[in-house]
């Protein structure tokens, strides 16, 4: 069923690919196929081939319910971390990813502490101090400290 | 053969400087580590290395060194935990798993770990030295190729990539579509047009190669891993005497002569990674070997053959990467995408235009292969010790490296954003059986696939026949045409053998 859907998904992108692709503006070109032909072929091959997988699916295994909520949540957890990635400052942010990533591959709350500290020190020791890597401080803090960056 | 020694020396020049030895040493160790860890292999070795190598400014010669040293090393590696806790490291170790287990069960972990390792070092040895010959071979007639017998040649390499990778052509198929789509975004280099930018200027410039591996290969691999279990879960074996006696070793002579071939040459095959490679092997050694029926039961001769063939399959890999710029497996299209990033033009000219590169590579590659067999045999049990790292802080850990590497490149949470999308449907076709190495092979290759297509058109004026035309053409259509219809064959013959019984 979700080898379908995915199909499905499949011959919407390959449909919106040769629709994107002719819909280019092409003011010139030097060569006789320009850069519409490539991508349009590429759609057409797109949906065709996911036509036969709508047509002769296969069965997919996905966990049980809880291991899937488990995966959500690690999904939901890094989008989390991107967004507020400049907010937060790497320190924090990390730690906090560190933190809940622990919990949730079954580490105890002694030990995702740990971990988080320990991680997002050492990365931040290793690239941010020795590799001189800009990481950000966080916005947070410098309002926190009257806005000196 | 006298300049390819001379070549040699010059790139043993390169790895003797204190640094490169280093890298080597750094990256065979990360590798066997990586391959042992159950879960991670060298292509998400590789792709969660390559941003941090690029973030500490080494340079290309170097770098390479050290991330082909993780390729092989991880296939060094990935037998540990096939043979200690019967969970493949890798794809190349599952048939390690058969004979490997049942060793271990019987209390002979130790001279399991111990001939897998030579057979290990004997195949890449072989391969290495297949490498060093026909490499420049290879390249002196890549030399003559224009864009008509590149793009024939991408066809060809996706066909085999199509017909040989993963279990159905039809997804493998869709996978190296969905990558060359991948590939189509940015700013199209002859005519400025915008390619499905979604008028984000940070896709201008197309996925950047770094976001597109770290979301492919290190956030799918993330939410996999909730489904695996860790090492905490298993009994880890008594491992007691770490060497075999010469004559263990004479025994498997034959198997590890044979299956180190083999390797190579399911290497060499651009696309076949070494999952293929072990297979084949292993059911040689058993149809040639197995008389007494010991093979499955911890027979270890079943250790020696696929360890031998999948370290033999990453040096073969290497060849059609360096000389044609088409990688033979997974993990070797992430090294090309490496030197893209360098701005190093991978094809004909590499051999010509960087042979210090090539060459340093070539060379580290014998100084690494050493080094991993003093790594695997002595020092093995550390490594045990290693595997027992829980999840709960090796997962964040990986995350993290991953995203400071890919943050790092251009200081944007947009660059997060983007891999955390592409992880999601990494993991999407993954669950669904599609061949990831089959998307970043498509990604790698669509810009030069394109690119040949169209400068063939421009130069015959829009004639599709100058891609029929020469030798080299028809050469690579013929071998296109019998790689597709190998499977079919092989099913006739197969259904054939089933109505005779």
């Amino acid at each position: 069923m979700i080898d379908r859907l995915f199909g499905v998904f499949l011959l919407l992108l390959g449909i919106y690919v040769i629709y994107g692709g002719l819909s280019m503006v092409v003011p010139f070109s030097y060569d006789p196929l320009g850069p519409k032909t490539f991508p349009v072929v590429l759609g057409v091959l797109l949906s065709a081939l996911s036509l036969i997988i709508i047509a002769k699916p296969e069965g997919a295994h996905f966990p049980q319910s809880k291991t899937m909520l488990n995966t959500v949540l690690i999904v939901l957890l890094l989008i989390v971390y991107a967004l507020s990635f400049n907010f937060l400052g790497f320190l924090l942010a990390t730690a906090l990813l560190v933190f809940f990533m622990s919990r949730i591959f079954k580490g105890t709350t002694k030990q995702a502490l740990g971990s988080a500290i320990g991680v997002s020190l050492s990365v931040y020791v290793l690239f941010g101090v020795l590799l001189d890597v800009a990481l950000p401080m966080g916005t947070l803090f410098s309002g926190l400290l009257g806005g000196a960056s | 053969m006298m300049e390819i020694l001379s070549l040699l020396g010059t790139g043993f020049g390169v790895v003797f400087q204190p640094t490169n030895l280093f890298l080597v040493l750094l990256g065979t160790t990360l590798g066997t580590l990586f391959g042992a860890l159950p879960g991670l292999g060298p292509i998400n070795g590789v792709a969660i290395l390559l941003p941090i190598c690029y973030t500490m400014g080494l340079p290309v010669d170097s770098s390479l060194i050290m991330l082909a040293g993780i390729y092989y090393g991880a296939e060094f590696g990935g037998r540990i935990s096939s043979i200690l806790l019967n969970v493949p490291g890798d794809a190349g170790a599952v048939f390690t798993c058969l004979d490997g287990y049942p060793m271990a069960q019987k209390g002979f972990a130790g001279p399991a770990l111990a001939i897998s390792g030579i057979a290990s070092f004997i195949g890449g040895s072989i391969s290495i030295v297949g490498l060093t010959f026909f490499a420049p071979m290879l390249a002196s007639i890549a030399i003559h190729f224009g864009p008509s017998e590149y793009f024939v040649l991408m066809v060809f390499a996706f066909a085999t990539i199509s017909a040989l990778m993963g279990s159905n052509p039809i997804k493998s198929l869709v996978g190296v579509v969905i990558g060359l789509l991948i590939g189509v975004v940015g700013v199209d280099a002859t005519t400025g047009v915008l390619r499905f930018t979604f008028g984000e200027a940070e896709l201008y410039d197309g996925f950047e190669f770094l976001i597109v591996i770290v979301g492919f290969f290190a956030v799918s691999e993330v939410m996999l891993m909730l489904e695996h279990h860790s090492s905490e879960d298993f009994e880890m074996p008594k491992v007691t005497r770490v060497y075999v006696t010469m004559k263990e070793i004479m025994y498997c002579k034959w198997t590890m002569l044979r299956s180190s071939i083999i390797g190579f040459i399911v290497g060499v095959l651009p696309g076949t990674g070494a999952s293929i490679a072990s297979a084949v092997s292993y059911t040689i050694a058993q149809k040639i070997s197995d008389k007494e029926g010991t093979f499955g039961k911890g027979d270890i001769r079943g250790v020696a053959a696929p360890e031998s063939a999948n370290n033999a399959c990453a040096g073969g890999a290497m060849i059609p990467m360096l000389t044609l710029g088409v990688p033979g497996s997974g993990t070797t299209a992430v090294l090309l995408g490496a030197l893209m990033l360098y701005n190093v033009n991978p094809g004909p000219m590499l051999f010509v235009e960087q042979p210090l590169l090539v060459w340093g590579l070539i060379a580290s590659m014998y100084v690494g292969n050493i080094m991993l067999l003093v790594i695997n045999l002595p020092l093995v049990k550390i490594f045990t010790k290693i595997l027992q790292v829980p999840y709960w802080l090796l997962v964040p850990c990986v995350t993290v490296l991953a995203f400071v590497g890919v943050y790092s490149v251009n200081f944007s949470t947009f660059a997060l954003l983007l891999s955390i999308i592409l992880g999601v449907l990494g993991y999407f076709l993954r669950k669904l059986h599609f061949s990831m190495a089959t998307v970043i092979l498509g990604f790698v290759l669509g810009k030069i696939m394109e690119d040949n297509l169209r400068r063939g058109f421009a130069i015959s004026g829009g004639e599709i026949g100058i891609f029929f035309q020469g030798t080299i053409n028809a050469v690579l259509w013929g071998m296109t045409l019998f790689i597709l219809f190998v499977p079919m064959i092989a099913k006739i013959i197969s259904k054939k053998y089933a109505l005779g019984k």
